[in-house]
Order: structure tokens, then C-alpha cells, then sequence
């Protein structure tokens, strides 16, 4: 799992390239964890080159979810590939997120 | 689709997922099941193998004294998938992990991956066979 950053006015876009699953699911964790402690309060998660999602990768996107709003702060999920938003669907995390179909939109939606 | 049959035998690591993971690819190439379907059997496979691995054991049993078997089969326009280990008797579909003792990100998604693989699946059956756990899932292809 490859994980970039690209900051855009005061929004953390998150890009994650790879499979979020059991093996991967905690480097992620705690790579979004780290950045909301460090002060980030609203983040747009790219899954566009996330070709699979385990329930355990929803649970890390949950996590960071609760943990930004706890922060009063925001989330949103862009680009998501057809067989993610499927998951997202059948997991009912459409309704916990805001979904954009690209970073653009989405960093724009946030800032 | 071609009429196809794989089997699979894990250790007690999760680090098999990706063993899993590059099995169902290949199995799925040579079965001519679709992407989609490979990707949302991993995603089963996932939740059912990582319970039986973090549940599944009775306390103070050796950890690598655990076994489990995967059979695939693709035949009838039909998908099978047997899972069987001989840890506890335990169903892989039944979180094993009491719910008050988890947060509510644990309990949410225990139950979430459940709630994932019977949407995704056709027919789930578990049985107890002698000493192993025998879950079968089916769905159409």
C-alpha cells in the first residue's frame, strides 16, 4: 500500500494506491491517525487506485471518520473505483460519508 | 466459465491472505469468473479466514497446531467455496468476540464484515464434522 499527501488550501488529500486489507489496514491507520493528531481537520481519502476493500479497511476509514469529527473537523471519500463503491453501498458508509468523484471536487467541497 | 476445482491449505498466519489473494486471481483466470466476483470472494474469504485465525483457537492450544482448507469450485453456473478448520468449534460467521468488550468502531464492524459476506453470497451452510468446522458458501456465477 503507497500512500501520498498533497495539501491544498488547508485540506489533506490522502491518496492510497493498493489493497486495504488486513495486511495493510494498520500502516494506514496510523499514517491518518498521525496526521489528524498533527492537526489536520479535514481530509479527502482518495481511493482511486484502491482496487479492494476488506471490512477491515472500512473499519480504518470509520476510525478516521470518528476521529475527525470528534475534531470537529471533516471527511470525504473521491474516486472511488465501481467494486469499492459497491462495498461502500452494501456496508452502508454511503450514508457516513461525503463522496465526490474526484479529488478536485472534493478538496473544493472542503475548503 | 469452465467447470474448475482448487483447493488451498493455510497455516494459522495471516500473512496466507496474500497466498489467498493470488490463488482466487488465478483460479478466477482459469474459470472465467469475472473480477468483480473474484474481488468480492476475496473480500468473504477475508472476514471468514481472519475469524477462524483470531477466534477459532481454544486457549492454550498451539497456535500452528491450526488448519485450514479452502476448496473452490466452479460448476453448474454455480461458485462453491469450502472452508474448513479444525480449531474450536466455532462459526466463522458468528464474531467471536463478545460484543461489550469491544468499542463501537469493533462491534460495528464485526458485525459489518458478517453483514458483507451474506450479502455477497447466495448460501451459507455451517456444520460441525468431527473435529472441524465446515462452512459452504455458494452463489451464482
Amino acid at each position: 500500500m503507497d500512500i501520498s499527501e498533497e495539501k491544498t488550501d488547508g485540506v489533506m488529500a490522502v491518496g492510497l494506491k493498493g489493497r486495504l486489507d488486513a495486511l495493510s489496514a494498520k500502516a494506514v491507520e496510523e499514517k491518518l491517525l498521525r496526521m489528524i493528531t498533527a492537526g489536520e481537520t479535514r481530509m479527502v481519502i482518495d481511493l482511486g487506485e484502491v482496487g479492494y476493500i476488506s471490512s477491515i479497511g472500512l473499519r480504518v476509514l470509520l476510525i478516521a471518520a470518528k476521529r475527525l469529527k470528534a475534531a470537529k473537523g471533516q471527511i470525504a471519500i473521491c474516486a472511488m473505483q465501481p467494486p469499492i463503491k459497491k462495498v461502500f453501498e452494501i456496508a452502508g458508509f454511503t450514508a457516513l460519508f461525503k463522496i465526490f468523484p474526484t479529488r478536485e471536487e472534493a478538496v473544493k467541497a472542503l475548503s | 466459465m469452465t467447470a474448475k476445482k482448487t483447493s488451498l491449505a493455510l497455516k494459522n498466519d495471516v500473512t496466507e491472505l496474500e497466498r489467498v489473494a493470488v490463488g482466487l486471481e488465478q483460479f478466477g483466470s482459469e474459470a472465467g469468473l469475472s473480477d468483480e466476483i473474484v474481488g468480492e470472494l476475496n473480500l468473504c474469504l477475508e472476514e471468514i479466514l481472519t475469524n477462524i485465525m483470531f477466534y477459532g483457537l481454544e486457549e492454550g492450544r498451539d497456535p500452528e497446531s491450526l488448519a485450514i482448507e479452502l476448496d473452490l469450485e466452479v460448476a453448474d453456473a454455480a461458485l462453491t467455496v469450502q472452508v474448513r478448520d479444525n480449531g474450536k468449534p466455532f462459526n466463522p460467521l458468528e464474531s467471536g468476540e463478545p460484543d461489550t468488550d469491544l468499542p463501537i468502531e469493533e462491534r460495528e464492524i464485526g458485525g459489518l464484515g458478517i453483514h458483507l459476506v451474506r450479502e455477497l453470497m447466495e448460501e451459507l451452510v455451517y456444520a460441525r464434522d468431527g473435529d472441524r468446522n465446515v462452512l459452504t458458501m455458494k452463489k451464482g456465477v
